[in-house]
């Protein structure tokens, strides 16, 4: 091949153009840090990188929807906390109200206190997150029960996502928080003689009660249907002392009137129904507990599949800088070695020896 | 003989040699040039006379002055200008539109999707409230900005940027045509049928040739017999001998261009040079990227109504739209008729396809699915009867003809025609009907009341319910019967990757063209090039020739002093 001066100059301001783009391609990916800088840098990784990042986006998404249930949830422990406390100074009340030697005067002093503790009961069933009714089901809204103790609620539950296939409820809903579930009919012998304690599901005697109203009746019959029959008709013959309750603070207003009206039969009546609350408030701390440490179980997951993707991430799309430091200071290298030689061959002919 | 052959034997050489340093001087002074070739003379040796002592040589002669080239290297470079032509114009338009779509410097449309479900979330996580309700409608906001404000604008830019150049390109297209006509005019009557060639001219005329050839592809071929210049392109003839048609950008719709050679469209048989490029760019934009990003906003306008339509405002209000409705936009390709209204009968059947009605006569239609490529439906055309396909509705109507005078031939006056006259669709008409064509563009929020975002599923269940808002969450990783079975967030990944492949293979087709051509260039300077070395030993010879010559010269002037001086 023949060379002439123009192809010798052609290959000079090329390959100052090939060392020039090498060196601004190491550059963006130093200053951005990047070696994936736009999609057709590396189609494929691209793809990955936007699968990925939508992945943490998501999860971080998630985290956030973790992060306001455990608050809500962390809230509603700590309300059934002292409910709980609540429940078992009842209790200690209680028992205290049925010993012999109390007068009905110092009954009337506990009844004082059982009726503060209806009041926080009352509070704290109508408890506030964030404007937020918390036992009320979907009615959050309105307090989920009313000065009559009436429940303004319903029985759903909230539900968030915490991955993109599972949900989980938030909500506590009152009927569940406050309102003891008598399941089925039970009898307890009374120890003063041949009497005994009912406790009936309210819809065994009137199918429009309230799914959760409990009736307590004292009576000499062992019969659950006579006791029954008896309460439909309305004619007592066997049952001497009946009431019925909804939730809890009805349950403790049972108790305070009993001991305001020293009526010892019926505390000793009401002391199986406080443990059965107590129980129930025990099992729905424990659900709410089961809840966060679900939570902190897929928290943790969570938070390593971030940290596994945001790796995966770092690997197809961070710049190695070790790597592209060394390859910009050899482009340097190059382009000097470059312009040294270029120097020599392209500035002399053979007319610089003619004289 | 005589001595005064001498004389005309040291007129020869120096006439030579003068010739010689003629040609190199010419060499240097073009060695810059562009498309110069290098030129050389072309000596022989004088007829020589016949003496009865035998021949005797009469000295020099130059025959000619040719410039070495390749023909068949510079018509594979005329070919290789097409390529590097079209190439380099779709890398350009490519590499920009790449940068919208660049998601890793984070403008990208990708997080505003996110941030929309994010927002959506927290609603459903706090359904009762209305700060979440007013965040959702702030990040749809700006996921309605980073779409029809941002995306779709910038991607407009760079297609309009392109195509204001295919007029720019036509104009200098008819210029260029116009100058090479002039000049291989001049080349015929400079050569005036001789074998000599217009060296310089002819450079300039191939150097013109691969300049239009950069930005047209054409054939160019000489005529046998008349060595006439004849240049086609697009199988239409653009210039031949004096006769050079010119080439017309006409606009079709508002943005896109249709390219016509003596009245015919060439628009789909120019395949390179820098206009083909263009025009291909344009119909990529359109065609691909524009319709992908189109299709997606409306697909999620239409998913998320669906849902939101089934769910209960705070306000107990239900049955809203949370974005705008779709709507249908129409092109207009025809002469005779106008849509006069397109719209959407029936959401659920619409399947964010495009839809062309074709004209097979005046009387007869047919519906031409763009995305499938398959005739859909037929039907006999009626002016103002609806055609209904997909869950559209469209209505085409004769236009109205400008009533036009009619002349009393008794009275010479004209008067109005009494009856209106309308036009008629001819064949070959066509009309664009599609429900993408707006839907960035009109793509807007519906609801504006915070409190009528539908998060619940039942009126009853207000406002604690979050059960609908968890249906439109889902909607983000359920795949899309209108997107081919993929998610929102795959349909646009898919699309960067669509871009990101193109430019892609934009750059390295520009790249390899460009390689292809400089390594052509390269051979043609290795036959035609200047080297300075070589004329600078060239100048050297011929210097010392003509010295040679003088010598000879002054010689036969020694010799015949001698002669004269012999009597003295």
């Amino acid at each position: 091949m023949r060379v002439t001066s123009f192809v010798v100059y052609d290959r000079v301001r090329r390959s100052f153009q090939e060392n020039w783009q090498r060196l601004y391609t190491s550059n963006e990916q130093l200053s951005s840090g990047k070696k994936v800088n736009r999609p057709s840098d590396d189609v494929i990784a691209m793809a990955r990188i936007l699968d990925y990042k939508l992945a943490i986006n998501k999860n971080d998404q998630y985290l956030r929807n973790m992060d306001d249930a455990q608050a809500f949830l962390d809230f509603t422990d700590a309300t059934f906390s002292t409910v709980s406390e609540n429940l078992e100074r009842i209790k200690e009340l209680t028992l205290t109200g049925v010993t012999g030697t109390e007068t009905p005067e110092t009954r009337k002093i506990l009844s004082k206190e059982v009726s503060v503790l209806k009041e926080s009961f009352h509070d704290m069933a109508n408890s506030k997150l964030r404007d937020r009714f918390i036992f009320a089901g979907y009615k959050t809204n309105k307090p989920a029960f009313d000065d009559l103790n009436t429940y303004q609620g319903d029985e759903n539950h909230a539900g968030i996502y915490v991955n993109s296939y599972t949900t989980l409820n938030e909500n506590i809903n009152g009927i569940e928080g406050f309102s003891y579930k008598q399941k089925e009919h039970e009898v307890v012998p009374f120890k003063k003689g041949e009497k005994y304690i009912h406790y009936i599901p309210g819809n065994l005697i009137d199918p429009d009660a309230p799914a959760n109203r409990v009736v307590v009746a004292v009576s000499t019959s062992l019969d659950k249907e006579t006791v029954l029959n008896e309460l439909k008709d309305g004619k007592l013959a066997t049952v001497e002392d009946t009431y019925s309750y909804d939730n809890f603070m009805e349950m403790t207003q049972r108790l305070e009137d009993a001991m305001a009206n020293n009526d010892v039969t019926r505390m000793e009546t009401l002391l199986s129904p406080v443990n059965n609350a107590i129980g129930q408030v025990l099992d729905n701390r424990a659900e709410v507990g089961a809840r966060l440490a679900s939570i902190s179980t897929e928290k943790k997951q969570n938070e390593d599949n971030t940290l596994g993707l945001k790796g995966v991430v770092s690997g197809s799309e961070d710049a190695d800088m070790a790597e592209t430091t060394g390859a910009i200071s050899k482009s340097e290298v190059a382009l000097q070695a470059l312009r040294q030689s270029s120097s020599n061959v392209i500035s002399q002919t053979l007319f610089d020896f003619l004289r | 003989m005589s001595v005064f052959t001498l004389f005309d034997i040291g007129k020869s050489a120096l006439n030579a040699s003068r010739g010689g340093l003629d040609v190199t001087s010419h060499n240097i002074a073009n060695i810059n040039t562009k498309n110069y070739s290098r030129q050389d003379i072309i000596v022989s040796a004088a007829n020589p006379s016949r003496t009865a002592q035998g021949y005797f040589g009469r000295g020099a002669q130059v025959d000619n002055v040719v410039r070495h080239v390749d023909k068949f290297l510079e018509s594979q470079i005329q070919q290789q200008m097409q390529s590097v032509g079209s190439s380099t114009v779709l890398d350009e338009g490519m590499s920009q539109l790449e940068e919208i779509f660049n998601e890793q410097k984070g403008f990208g449309l990708a997080d505003r999707l996110t941030d929309f479900y994010k927002a959506w979330q927290e609603v459903a996580n706090n359904p009762q409230a209305l700060s979440q309700r007013t965040v959702l409608l702030q990040n749809t906001g700006r996921l309605i900005t980073a779409v029809s404000k941002q995306t779709e604008t910038r991607i407009k830019e760079v297609l309009n940027a392109k195509n204001k150049e295919i007029p720019t390109v036509v104009i200098q297209i008819n210029k260029m045509t116009a100058e090479i006509a002039a000049l291989s005019k001049q080349i015929v009557s400079t050569e005036g049928g001789s074998e000599k060639e217009a060296n310089d001219l002819r450079d300039k005329l191939d150097g013109s040739l691969k300049d239009l050839n950069e930005i047209i592809g054409v054939e160019t071929l000489y005529d046998k017999n008349t060595g006439r210049l004849i240049v086609n392109a697009g199988q239409k003839t653009l210039i031949n001998g004096d006769i050079v048609n010119p080439v017309e950008a006409r606009l079709t719709t508002e943005d896109e261009y249709s390219i016509v050679i003596d009245d015919t469209d060439v628009t789909t048989k120019l395949k390179s040079g820098r206009l083909a490029g263009l025009l291909q760019f344009s119909d990529t934009i359109n065609n691909k990227v524009l319709k992908d990003l189109r299709r997606l906003m409306a697909s999620i306008s239409k998913e998320t109504n669906f849902v939101h339509q089934k769910g209960f405002g705070l306000d107990g209000s239900t049955g809203n739209d949370f974005f705008k409705p779709l709507d249908v936009g129409t092109k207009d390709y025809s002469k005779g008729t106008n849509i006069t209204s397109a719209t959407i009968t029936d959401m659920k059947a619409l399947n964010l396809h495009e839809y062309d009605i074709r004209f097979r006569s005046n009387t007869e239609y047919e519906i031409f699915d763009r995305d499938t490529e398959e005739v859909v439906g037929n039907g006999q055309y009626v002016s103002g009867a609806p055609i209904e396909f997909g869950g559209m509705k469209v209505v085409i109507e004769n236009v109205l003809l400008p009533p036009h005078g009619i002349v009393d031939t008794k009275t010479g006056l004209s008067k109005e025609t009494e009856e209106p006259k309308f036009d008629m669709p001819k064949a070959g008409d066509k009309f664009l009907v599609s429900p993408l064509l707006h839907a960035v563009r009109d793509f807007q929020i519906s609801v504006t009341d915070p409190a009528k975002i539908a998060a619940s599923s039942t009126l009853d269940g207000l406002p604690g319910n979050n059960e609908n808002a968890l249906q439109v969450i889902d909607m983000q990783n359920v795949g899309v019967a209108d997107l081919k079975d993929a998610t929102f967030n795959d349909y646009y990944n898919s699309l960067i990757v669509k871009v990101g492949r193109l430019s892609g293979e934009k750059k390295e087709s520009a790249k390899f063209e460009e390689n292809l051509l400089h390594e052509m260039q390269l051979k043609r300077e290795s036959v035609s090039g200047v080297s300075l070395d070589e004329e600078a030993a060239n100048l050297i010879r011929y210097q010392k020739a003509f010295e040679a010559a003088a010598r000879v010269i002054n010689t036969a002037d020694k010799l015949l002093d001698t002669l004269v001086n012999l009597g003295r």
